[in-house]
């Protein structure tokens, strides 16, 4: 079965998330800060008039810090009645790939741990496609453990 | 004809229909003489019946139809309302609102009413034998006031009964004739059938009943009607102010019980009054109206910047126009999104009257505040848990009506349902003149489930005694309705509240009754609030809970025992740096002064020191999301007119 992926950049890894969890993908725009919440959870956006958190997926997955520039994307995912925002290097490509293609992933790909992903599909070009596991990447209850760890 | 299209609006309609006709019977179970009223569940009956026959649901149609013959009966007297009639209608509705739920679940709504049915049929069957019962029903309060006072003004007051001939041709000639002769001498007060009947010809009998008063003696009358041809018989009965006087008093003593009850219906009368002026709109459209406001807004606020540096009169005349629409159309926006609490309360009187029909009680409800306003989301969320503390309340709370008696109490036990606005909250009360909670067994059985100890048990207050009925370890237990019976899911229901963000407490006297009262946050609404600036960051503050900002100098800060003071009026209060508890880097400042803004919660008082105090505006409060809950000092968010996102501060969390 085909499924369509939109396909970001963190790095040099690229990434995939199914399109049917993504409502839009914006610009970089104002943010206000939470005080009070993990450093990946970098403040809460005006999306049209809702309310929304935005995460830094570099800082989610403890990856090295880039500043944003005109490339920078918040991707805006819901999964579970949350709606959260994900600022990514860059977003640009929508692609099918083959359900069946998406092999289970090695324990950590790009310093990412195995649980916050799908699996792996391999492209025409050779390279890799990982495909998130939001449900994981977006697991509040990592928040509250955070919270914890800081207080 | 592909009717799937229609079925949302049948399905709301049939909703509203339903709900107004269960509103209409109760009222009319207190009103019997309420003709208007049988003639309105009557019109809601043949819509409803005209409806889903259309749309093919013929169950319904069916037991409307039946509905619809024997409120057609009752509308033209020829049945009298019964207790008998009232059950089955009552679970007429329920039947009807069983297959509603059928249809909305994608059924067909079928239902097997062939009882009900047939119980209705031999209700209307019945109609012929019992109308002769209902004489005392037969003049209205008015009526009956004018020939007391005829009586003591020593005239007479006669109730004449006139037969026509039964092959008479020309009845309503003749009735005039007979209504002619009797004016002579006097003065018609009713008459039975009405005279619109008999205009009409819809008259099917030859009898007429008819009260009188007249200066003038029994034989004389009935000798003047005698005289009218086809005349069959007159009989002529002189009515004494006692017969009068024992129906007019009995009537009075219902008309006061109508009273007290009609409180309780005030909130549906007013919406059955409106009900022509509105109009349905989809809580999505709303929303997307509020948040295109929203938008709308940003760019309002650019373009009075770009009018400003353009500096053309013209423009910053219409910007300015502009302005000035948008603030009254954010105003309407907001409140579009708030319903009365009535949509809540409506159905809770026919629901009492059930479960205390069936539990065999006496129990008046009385509504207060149906017409508080407060967001739609908790609209449809607050009323499992009302359903569930009512029921309590009548179950466990309301002893029966000769234990109330033996207890010296009214017999007809009272429960209040009160909603009302205090500062950025709602309350919602229940309150009953039951039993009460007996606190030594609350703590018997605080031991028996292990929760504590039973030294520690024994230490607890009355007071402190009564928040363990909402402990999760207490209502699982299997015994507890031995107790007066709380408990029994009252967890269920205090979760359902705190995750609205609210509370509920309890209050209980022993024999004197229980009081419960929910506080639910005004979420999603408007409040007004203060806007501080702290460093870059700007936050807001509900001014509810703000006393007064000012400025101190740095050396009023008076350290105590390690802890900052400021002497405020005659008290020591607390100072707590937001920029501290938030972890902004704050800019070293050479200035003496200090912004402070005193904020309360109950009695205790604390200063928040922050760089600058921006003033008060009226801002919508939206949540951080499902992503972001429980945030430390933070209960929510909104935009500014900038469209920027400013984060609510919770004031409560700075001082516990």
């Amino acid at each position: 079965m085909e499924v369509k992926v939109v396909v970001f950049a963190l790095g040099s890894e690229r990434y995939g998330v199914e399109v049917e969890k993504i409502n839009t993908i914006e610009r970089m725009m104002p943010m206000t800060r939470v005080p009070k919440t993990p450093a990946f959870v970098k403040g809460v956006i005006n999306l049209r008039g809702v309310v929304t958190p935005v995460i830094d997926l570099r800082e989610r997955f403890a990856l090295a810090m880039k500043e944003y520039d005109e490339n920078s994307r918040i991707i805006i995912v819901s999964v579970e009645e949350m709606e959260v925002g994900l600022i990514v290097d860059s977003a640009n490509d929508v692609i099918e790939i083959n359900e069946e293609e998406i092999e289970d992933p090695p324990e950590v790909v790009g310093g990412i741990k195995a649980k916050y992903l799908r699996g792996v599909a391999k492209l025409q070009d050779d390279q890799l496609l990982i495909m998130l596991n939001l449900h994981e990447v977006l697991n509040r209850e990592e928040i509250i453990q955070l919270e914890n760890i800081e207080e | 004809m592909d009717i799937n299209q229609y079925l949302p609006m049948f399905i709301e309609e049939t909703t509203d229909h339903l709900q107004s006709m269960n509103d209409m019977l109760l009222q009319l179970e207190s009103d019997h003489s309420n003709l208007q009223i049988v003639n309105d569940i009557f019109r809601s009956a043949h819509t409803l019946k005209g409806m889903s026959a259309t749309m093919g649901f013929n169950d319904i149609a069916d037991l409307t139809h039946e509905m619809e013959n024997v409120l057609g009966q009752v509308r033209e007297k020829q049945l009298a309302v019964s207790s008998t009639l009232f059950d089955l209608f009552f679970s007429g509705l329920d039947k009807l609102e069983q297959m509603l739920q059928d249809v909305i679940d994608g059924g067909q709504g079928k239902l097997d009413n062939t009882e009900l049915i047939a119980n209705l049929r031999s209700l209307n069957d019945s109609s012929q034998q019992s109308m002769s019962s209902s004489q005392q029903d037969e003049l209205d309060e008015y009526q009956k006031q004018v020939l007391i006072q005829a009586l003591e003004s020593n005239m007479s007051v006669f109730y004449l009964t006139v037969q026509l001939e039964s092959s008479c041709q020309l009845k309503t000639a003749r009735a005039y004739m007979v209504f002619n002769q009797l004016e002579k001498s006097g003065e018609i007060i009713h008459c039975i059938p009405s005279v619109e009947h008999i205009e009409q010809q819809l008259w099917e009998e030859t009898e007429l009943r008819i009260y009188y008063i007249g200066n003038t003696n029994q034989q004389k009358l009935q000798d003047e009607i005698y005289q009218i041809s086809e005349i069959k018989s007159v009989q002529c009965e002189r009515l004494k102010m006692d017969q009068l006087k024992k129906d007019a008093s009995k009537n009075e003593l219902e008309e006061t019980e109508q009273k007290d009850k009609s409180t309780t219906s005030k909130g549906n009368q007013k919406q059955g009054g409106v009900a022509g002026k509105t109009i349905r709109v989809d809580i999505e459209r709303l929303d997307q109206l509020m948040n295109l406001f929203s938008e709308m807004l940003i760019d309002r606020v650019r373009l009075q910047s770009m009018a400003e540096s353009i500096g053309d009169s013209n423009l910053t005349e219409t910007v300015d126009h502009m302005s000035r629409i948008s603030v009254q159309l954010q105003d309407i926006v907001l409140k579009l999104r708030m319903v009365t609490i009535d949509s809540v309360f409506s159905r809770f009187p026919r629901m009492i009257r059930d479960i205390a029909k069936q539990l065999n009680k006496k129990v008046d409800l009385v509504m207060e505040g149906a017409d508080t306003e407060l967001d739609r989301t908790l609209v449809n969320e607050i009323g499992d848990p009302l359903v569930h503390l009512l029921r309590n309340a009548i179950d466990h709370g309301i002893e029966k009506a000769e234990d109330r008696l033996a207890k010296g109490k009214d017999e007809v036990g009272k429960i209040f349902l009160r909603a009302y606005h205090s500062g950025d909250n709602i309350f919602i009360e229940i309150e009953e003149d039951g039993a009460g909670i007996d606190p030594e067994k609350i703590k018997s059985l605080i031991v028996e489930r292990g929760i504590l100890t039973e030294e520690v048990a024994n230490e607890l207050k009355d007071e402190e005694v009564y928040p363990y009925l909402f402990h999760a370890g207490f209502s699982t237990a299997e015994k507890v309705t031995d107790l007066s019976g709380r408990g029994v899911g009252l967890d269920v229901v205090k979760s359902k509240i705190d995750a609205l963000g609210g509370d509920v407490s309890i209050e209980s006297a022993l024999q004197k009754g229980t009081k419960f009262t929910i506080r639910l946050p005004l979420t999603l609404s408007i409040i007004t609030a203060i806007r501080i600036v702290v460093s870059d960051e700007k936050y807001v503050l509900p001014i509810t809970s703000v006393i007064e900002t000012a400025a101190i100098k740095k050396d009023q800060v008076k350290n105590v025992h390690g802890i900052e003071m400021y002497a405020y009026r005659d008290m020591l209060i607390p100072v707590i740096y937001v920029h501290r508890i938030f972890d902004i880097v704050k800019k070293p400042s050479n200035n003496d002064d200090l912004d402070i803004v005193i904020i309360r919660k109950g009695k205790k008082y604390a200063a928040l020191v922050v760089d600058e105090v921006l003033g008060q505006q009226e801002i919508v409060i939206k949540s951080l999301g499902q992503y972001l809950t429980n945030v430390p000092y933070i209960s929510g968010a909104t935009i500014l007119g900038d469209g920027e996102v400013s984060l609510i501060i919770d004031p409560n969390s700075f001082i516990s």
